[in-house]
């Protein structure tokens, strides 16, 4: 397990929207096992933090939620998202492609600096 | 499920469940569901490590959730302060107010019962209790190493005429020293600043003259002259060398008698006069103030007895026990080292009067504080009502409260702790009466700081959450129909509302009231009303020894000094005194032999004045009983007059006129009785006195003594100055000083404890104001809350002026009832005060103080409630109807 990252804070909640977007409604515990294998298995969802990232989302008007029943026929609770999750969606895809290029170019060995 | 990840399933249903209530209504069967889908994958593809992380995950992220809420409190908590300014804002001024001011009291004032500056470590200092030593017995007690580590003996303060050497003038200065065994500056903890002190090797008899100045000395008078040490001064007509200056600050042991110059007593009689007769060698002559370091360890009682043991010893082998009384303590101890001669009952006195204000003004914050967050409180029921109702759970809504209370109580608390600190930075700042040349600290205690702070965040914490705690358990249904309106339990007329009002005046009137009582006990124990007649009175100072008079010419001189005197026109009566009132005087032992078969009474600690003819007529203090001392008196046994206090505890009820008594090793008959003058600062009962003559044997065996001349003039003339001429004329080389009139002799006494009286009177000041505060507050707001009513009564047609009169009305009937619980309230404490102490007693039954105030007091504070009526019923009566029936 020691190879495997955490998934930071802040980014859980970029994932569960990308997760939302890709798959549709999901609720709990498959948005977590979905970010598991988006990864490869290499990230360990906390789930301490699943929740209150979920709680965060509702608040910021991302995501809504309803009951519904699960695979195994249990009621439970679904995410879906909203416009504005949509949007913001994208908007943080732009703004980590920009930051990773940006980093590349720093970490990358220096073809053009001298 | 198996039946082992079953018990990890309820591991983590228990875990869930510890989630904030809030959390739970909205994910909780959700965070279930997650457990007991993802309980099963985890262990299949992780095992037991991996069922221990999810329960980890969740369990970590528990205290999270609760800061999360815990912040929403404190936001929402702000929120609502931030929405009625007014009731904050009065909050937080009491609280710190009321902290500022309790701190600011029991500050640790260096006054006169605070330590001297320049000693070191003067909690080990201590000295004897109203009584003196010879020298030899000094020089026993300085070596009694196991209970002393130290020892040195003082005499002073010590006038001497001085020249500084290169003065144009040569005209002689008189300054105040002391006359100090080798071992004064050890003894203290003093170092010179520049040269050297003093010492047992370096101090012998015979040695040239030497003088330590001090620093006040060295600036003023030699020009802080870099090359001070090794110049010489001509002191009393003797050459004497500067070995050393002192620290910054340092005037001596009792820096109330500042001291400018240090002189060992092996100087000599030429330097020094009060030296003659040889007192080193003599046990006789008591005249040196004895200063003891304790050893490391040794308490004050356990210094007491050791010493109390050697000086019956050393009385025993000399075989004189200088009429000491053999019963009990010979010698009484008690603390040095302070900036005054202050006796422990005086020490306690002031301690008391600070600590009983102190509870008083935290009392009134507290009051202050239950007014204002109770009348709130309960006007919140509607919205905690509609809370619980749309599932807020009590705890939630209870934790939120304490929350408001909290926020609020710390913020004045801060607020108080900064005013504490700028008042006490403002008293250190101020300063003293003149005749106290120090820097006068003020810093505050921070027990004290810690206590008034517990207790003021205390009620203010408990205030804001009993009204909550008790909402929580109304009928809702009935709350939210009715809102603040809602039927409490108890008669509606004496609804809650008027009930906070009564009991906001009734409280703010007793305590202010009571805090006034004691801030003016204190004024009257503090003023030394001697009962003197202080019109046209001045007094002059002589010293003919020092002028180089021989000791009978000096008799002479005053044995027809009054006679002269009274011949000139404008004086109406002179008198001669050998002290200057009140002093710290001598302090002796009477006795009165046994007569007519009863026995013989004893007083110790009797003061001693030795006074002339017609001292009392020209004072203006009529004699109880006989008479004067008069010119022609040569009687075998010499005259003496009694206090009304010492005639009394001599003779009982008999008549104490032709009486004898015995003082020290002479015989006198008593010839008059006088009235009790208060003698001292704060001392409650009056000392017990006995007057001597100023005899021509008397001026002879001290001739170092300085007289004062009494001289009551009259109005309108300008009759010292004729006395001067006429003193100039007779006897022109004779110095004559401190000249000043009797008022300003009171004064100077006065000043400070008329100072300190006026921090209390401030103090009083304060109090009022935190009192307005907090009446003021509740009266307003329980109009407020009246704007539903008011509006109604307007749309139905009454006029605002009616409005507004039966506001005032019931204001009216509201603020005199509460007014009498008040008086009452203040009497039954101020009875319970009494019982306490003697001098709160005296003041509380002081007829003349108390109709100002007890009339005063509640008129201020009723006009300030009526204002407090008023002004909100008028702007309610201004608003429009409809929409003050539409508010809460």
């Amino acid at each position: 397990m020691s190879e495997k990252a955490e998934v930071w804070q802040g980014t859980l909640a970029l994932m569960v929207l990308k997760t939302l977007e890709t798959l549709g409604p999901l609720h709990g515990y498959g948005i977590a096992r979905r970010i598991e294998q988006t990864s490869g298995d290499l990230l360990i969802v906390n789930y301490g933090t699943l929740y209150p990232a979920l709680l965060r989302l509702e608040q910021e008007g991302y995501i809504v939620s309803e009951w519904g029943v699960s695979e195994n026929h249990r009621k439970a609770r679904f995410y879906r998202l909203t416009r504005a999750g949509r949007k913001r969606v994208e908007q943080a895809a732009r703004e980590w492609d920009r930051t990773a290029s940006i980093m590349g170019r720093f970490l990358a060995p220096a073809k053009d600096a001298l | 499920m198996t039946s082992r990840l079953r018990i990890w399933l309820t591991f983590y249903r228990r875990l869930a469940s510890a989630y904030p209530h809030e959390f739970r209504m909205r994910y909780g069967e959700d965070l279930d569901r997650l457990g007991e889908d993802a309980i099963p994958d985890v262990w299949r593809r992780y095992g037991v490590a991996g069922l221990v992380k999810l329960l980890a995950d969740i369990a970590f992220r528990l205290p999270a959730m609760y800061l999360l809420e815990i912040r929403q409190d404190v936001v929402y908590a702000l929120r609502m302060l931030a929405k009625s300014p007014g009731f904050t804002a009065v909050a937080m001024l009491s609280v710190g107010l009321g902290i500022g001011m309790c701190c600011a009291v029991l500050a640790e004032c260096r006054a006169i019962v605070g330590p001297a500056p320049g000693l070191r470590d003067p909690a080990t200092l201590a000295t004897f209790f109203w009584s003196q030593a010879s020298y030899p017995y000094f020089e026993r007690y300085r070596d009694a190493r196991q209970t002393v580590a130290s020892a040195a003996a003082v005499m002073g303060p010590v006038p001497f005429a001085v020249v500084v050497t290169g003065d144009k003038s040569g005209r002689a200065e008189r300054v105040s020293g002391h006359l100090v065994s080798p071992e004064y500056f050890t003894t203290l903890g003093v170092t010179p600043a520049a040269g050297r002190g003093f010492g047992p090797e370096t101090e012998k008899p015979g040695m040239a003259p030497v003088v330590v100045v001090s620093d006040r000395f060295w600036r003023t008078h030699l020009g802080a002259d870099p090359h001070a040490v090794g110049r010489t001064l001509r002191l009393n007509g003797s050459m004497a060398t500067i070995v050393g200056v002192g620290p910054k600050d340092f005037l001596g042991i009792w820096p109330q008698s500042p001291a400018d110059l240090f002189v060992p007593v092996t100087c000599g009689v030429s330097l020094a006069p009060e030296l003659s007769g040889d007192p080193l060698h003599r046990s006789d002559r008591e005249i040196f103030r004895v200063v003891f370091r304790l050893a490391h360890g040794v308490t004050l009682p356990a210094a007491e007895a050791a010493l109390d043991a050697l000086t019956r010893n050393i009385d025993r082998e000399t075989g004189a026990w200088h009429n000491r009384d053999r019963q009990g303590r010979v010698i009484r101890l008690m603390p040095a080292g302070t900036v005054g001669y202050a006796t422990p009952e005086q020490h306690a006195l002031v301690d008391t009067f600070n600590v009983v204000l102190w509870a008083l003004v935290l009392s009134l914050v507290c009051a202050n504080l239950a007014g204002l967050l109770l009348a709130r409180g309960s006007q919140r029921r509607r919205e905690i009502a509609i809370r619980l109702s749309v599932g807020a759970s009590r705890v939630r809504l209870v934790r939120q409260f304490l929350t408001e209370s909290v926020l609020l109580s710390f913020a004045g608390g801060l607020a108080g702790i900064v005013l504490a600190y700028w008042i006490t930075h403002v008293l250190s700042s101020l300063p003293l009466p003149s005749q106290i040349p120090l820097e006068f600290n003020c810093h505050i205690d921070l027990h004290v700081l810690a206590i008034t702070l517990a207790i003021a965040l205390a009620a203010g914490i408990g205030f804001g959450l009993a009204p909550a705690l008790a909402s929580t358990r109304t009928d809702i249904g009935v709350t939210l129909k009715k809102g603040a309106q809602a039927p409490l339990r108890g008669y509606r007329r004496f609804g809650l509302r008027n009930l906070f009002v009564v009991g906001q005046m009734a409280a703010s009137l007793m305590l202010l009231l009571v805090t006034w009582f004691v801030a003016l006990a204190f004024l009257s124990a503090a003023r030394v009303d001697t009962g003197i007649e202080v019109a046209n009175l001045n007094m002059v100072s002589l010293d003919p020894v020092r002028d180089g008079y021989s000791a009978e010419r000096a008799a002479a001189l005053f044995t027809n000094l009054p006679e002269e005197l009274s011949r000139i026109d404008g004086v109406r009566a002179v008198a001669l005194t050998g002290s200057a009132l009140p002093s710290h005087g001598d302090s002796t032992r009477v006795s009165a032999p046994a007569a007519n078969g009863k026995v013989g009474q004893v007083l110790n600690l009797v003061s001693r004045e030795r006074i002339g003819a017609n001292y009392f007529a020209t004072l203006g203090i009529p004699l109880v009983g006989g008479r004067e001392f008069d010119l022609r008196d040569r009687e075998r046994d010499g005259p003496a007059i009694l206090s009304q206090t010492a005639a009394r505890a001599l003779f009982g009820v008999e008549d104490p006129i032709g009486r004898r008594i015995r003082e020290r090793d002479s015989n006198y008959t008593v010839v008059g009785v006088s009235r009790d003058m208060r003698a001292g600062l704060l001392i409650a009962r009056p000392v017990a006195t006995v007057f001597l003559p100023l005899t021509p044997e008397w001026f002879g065996k001290n001739a170092a003594q300085r007289v004062t001349v009494l001289v009551r003039g009259m109005p309108g003339w300008d009759t010292m100055a004729s006395v001067r001429d006429r003193m100039a004329s007779l006897h022109s080389d004779l110095t004559v000083f401190d000249e000043h009139t009797m008022q300003e002799d009171l004064d100077r006494v006065n000043s400070l404890a008329q100072w300190t009286s006026a921090m209390y009177v401030i103090l009083g000041f304060f109090a009022l104001l935190l009192a307005s505060i907090g009446l003021g507050a509740v009266t307003a707001y329980a109009v407020v809350r009246r704007r539903k009513e008011i509006g109604i009564r307007m749309a139905l047609g009454a006029r605002a002026r009616q409005v507004r009169g039966l506001v005032l009305r019931e204001g009216t009937a509201l603020v005199a009832v509460g007014s009498a619980l008040g008086l009452s309230g203040a009497f039954a404490l101020a009875r319970v005060f009494s019982v306490y102490s003697d001098v709160l007693a005296r003041s509380f039954g002081n007829r003349h103080n108390n109709p100002l105030l007890l009339v005063g007091a509640p008129l201020v504070l009723a006009g300030l409630a009526m204002l407090a009526c008023y002004l909100p019923a008028r702007r309610a009566t201004k608003i429009d109807p409809m929409s003050a029936l539409r508010e809460e």
